[in-house]
């Protein structure tokens, strides 16, 4: 697993539970890591624990966990960075969908050994959508239900997102796009001013 | 669209509409040099009055070529491309290319902003949608903040091994050059030993001779001479003892439950014996001896580390005091030195 996605996972826990629940966390884990590097890759299996361990103290199950840490991805300011990037995808929320299926080309063209999910999606008409991931990593599909219910608010778009099972090795969720302009949203300038959260917070 | 007669197979004409939707940074020149039409991005990014009716290089100075502010003959050079800047507060630096369009006369010139064009979508506050769909710009502002963003983390690593390095160097135990345990080890050791009521005896080890050796052989040969004579306390001591080397040409060693004189003198003599073989040095020998002062801890009712060190100290002022090159057991009433014991001012 690259060091990337379990730091930032490590942060979402940092930042949402508390320091001294990662520092409970380090303990548990028992790997000799108090904190993860992102620029290191980690076994895959302590990339799961790591999961197991928080899933189990938090008493909430994996997938609830992977949908926050989603959300946490656009909506917190430690994450601004993520945000912003996630935003070059597109000017409105229905032109960011129809580029996400370049969005592991993106996260590549960033970072060149970095492997997120093959995304496929369908337009069905009228505002529906369906998302395919590819992917052996676990709980993605659950970030990503969480990271784009997060950006549609970003947007300010109303959009209705479920999970709509696995087939074929892919998991699926469904998009409906009711309104695109629904609120405010945001609001992204191209230039960073400098204010951006990326020296806020996080570390 | 629909082609004029007498032009060439191809060519089309276009609408402002969709020049602006293609070309969101044109300009339409006359015949006369004076712009007629400009692009939505061009007209947000010029500061002031309108650019229609105004001399094109009143706003636009050139930089390559100079020679020349006809556009026309521009069109034929270089194919077209050339460099101008904003006549504005910044100087915006641009990137053009004109042609002259089949249909008429005048020069139709596309601006880029070129490599500034981070700069200039900061300063302009331009958007997505100030830019072609087609153009890359996003994509490039995109990975100027990724890499940017990469940058950052990698820095931050680097910033944290630099810190833990230099943690690890304040932390480390052992002396650099010769790989002996240093004076923080020795001074954990000591202070283990003392509280765990273990007997030993503190051999405080100086080099004689060794100044001579760096001043004329030169330091290379000092270094070598010390690793050599860490080489022969290691080889002569038992793992259970510990060796130090606290200064730069000063050792400690604690003879772990060693406190019998008759052996600690047969120790003492055979390390200065053997540190008295020349060590070669390319032709020549570099020779040193060495002093020694020992205190036993079973002499003291309360031991503590800093009167051992001290005791073994004065012994070994003694042993320097009788001619060097031999070795002296701390007594009650030994002559203490007016000065701590210092290599400068003995040898």
């Amino acid at each position: 697993m690259h060091g990337l996605i379990i730091r930032s996972f490590e942060g979402f826990l940092r930042n949402t539970y508390g320091a001294a629940f990662w520092e409970d966390m380090v303990s548990a884990l028992d790997a000799g890591i108090d904190r993860f590097e992102p620029m290191f890759h980690y076994d895959d299996a302590l990339a799961a624990r790591l999961v197991d361990v928080a899933s189990a103290r938090l008493g909430k199950p994996a997938d609830g966990l992977f949908e926050d840490y989603g959300t946490y991805l656009v909506a917190h300011p430690a994450s601004e960075r993520v945000r912003r990037l996630l935003r070059f995808g597109g000017v409105d929320y229905e032109d960011f969908l129809g580029s996400l299926e370049d969005l592991a080309g993106r996260a590549r063209l960033a970072v060149p050994d970095l492997d997120l999910p093959r995304l496929e999606l369908v337009d069905l008409g009228v505002g529906d959508y369906r998302l395919s991931l590819f992917t052996p990593l676990i709980g993605a599909a659950s970030v990503y239900l969480g990271l784009l219910r997060a950006l549609a608010d970003d947007y300010g778009a109303l959009v209705v997102i479920e999970p709509d099972g696995h087939v074929k090795g892919a998991d699926r969720l469904s998009i409906r796009l009711l309104k695109a302009d629904f609120a405010q949203g945001r609001g992204f300038a191209l230039a960073d001013d400098g204010t951006g959260a990326a020296h806020r917070g996080g570390r | 669209m629909t082609p004029h007669p007498q032009l060439p197979p191809g060519s089309i004409s276009l609408a402002p509409e969709a020049l602006n939707r293609l070309l969101p940074m044109h300009v339409l020149v006359d015949g006369k040099g004076i712009i007629a039409h400009a692009g939505p991005t061009v007209a947000k990014i010029h500061p002031g009055q309108g650019l229609i009716g105004r001399r094109f290089f009143d706003v636009f100075a050139p930089r390559r070529p100079r020679h020349t502010e006809d556009l026309e003959e521009i069109c034929f050079l270089a194919g077209g491309k050339f460099t101008l800047r904003m006549c504005d507060a910044a100087s915006t630096p641009l990137i053009a290319t004109a042609v002259c369009p089949a249909s008429g006369a005048g020069v139709l010139v596309n601006l880029s902003f070129g490599i500034a064009v981070v700069e200039a979508v900061a300063r302009f506050r331009l958007a997505g949608s100030d830019f072609a769909a087609t153009d890359l710009t996003l994509e490039m502002l995109y990975l100027v903040e990724a890499n940017a963003a990469a940058m950052a983390e990698s820095r931050m690593l680097n910033e944290r091994l630099h810190g833990a390095k230099i943690e690890a160097e304040a932390e480390a135990l052992s002396d650099m050059l010769t790989g002996l345990q240093n004076r923080r080890a020795l001074d954990q050791m000591l202070s283990r030993m003392i509280a765990r009521g273990m007997p030993f005896t503190l051999m405080h080890l100086d080099l004689d001779f060794f100044k001579q050796v760096n001043d004329t052989l030169g330091h290379a040969a000092g270094d070598l001479v010390l690793k050599e004579v860490a080489r022969i306390l290691l080889d002569e001591t038992r793992d259970e003892d510990v060796v130090a080397r606290v200064g730069g040409d000063e050792f400690v060693i604690i003879a772990n439950g060693l406190t019998d004189y008759s052996r600690l003198r047969a120790i003492a003599g055979r390390l200065i014996r053997r540190l008295e073989e020349p060590v070669p040095y390319g032709d020549c020998a570099a020779r040193i001896s060495a002093s020694i002062g020992m205190a036993v801890s079973t002499h003291y009712t309360a031991v503590d580390a800093a009167t051992l060190m001290h005791d073994a100290d004065v012994a070994l002022y003694a042993s320097k005091a009788r001619g060097r090159a031999c070795f002296s057991f701390h007594a009650p009433g030994m002559e203490e030195p007016e000065e701590a014991v210092s290599d400068v001012s003995l040898v």
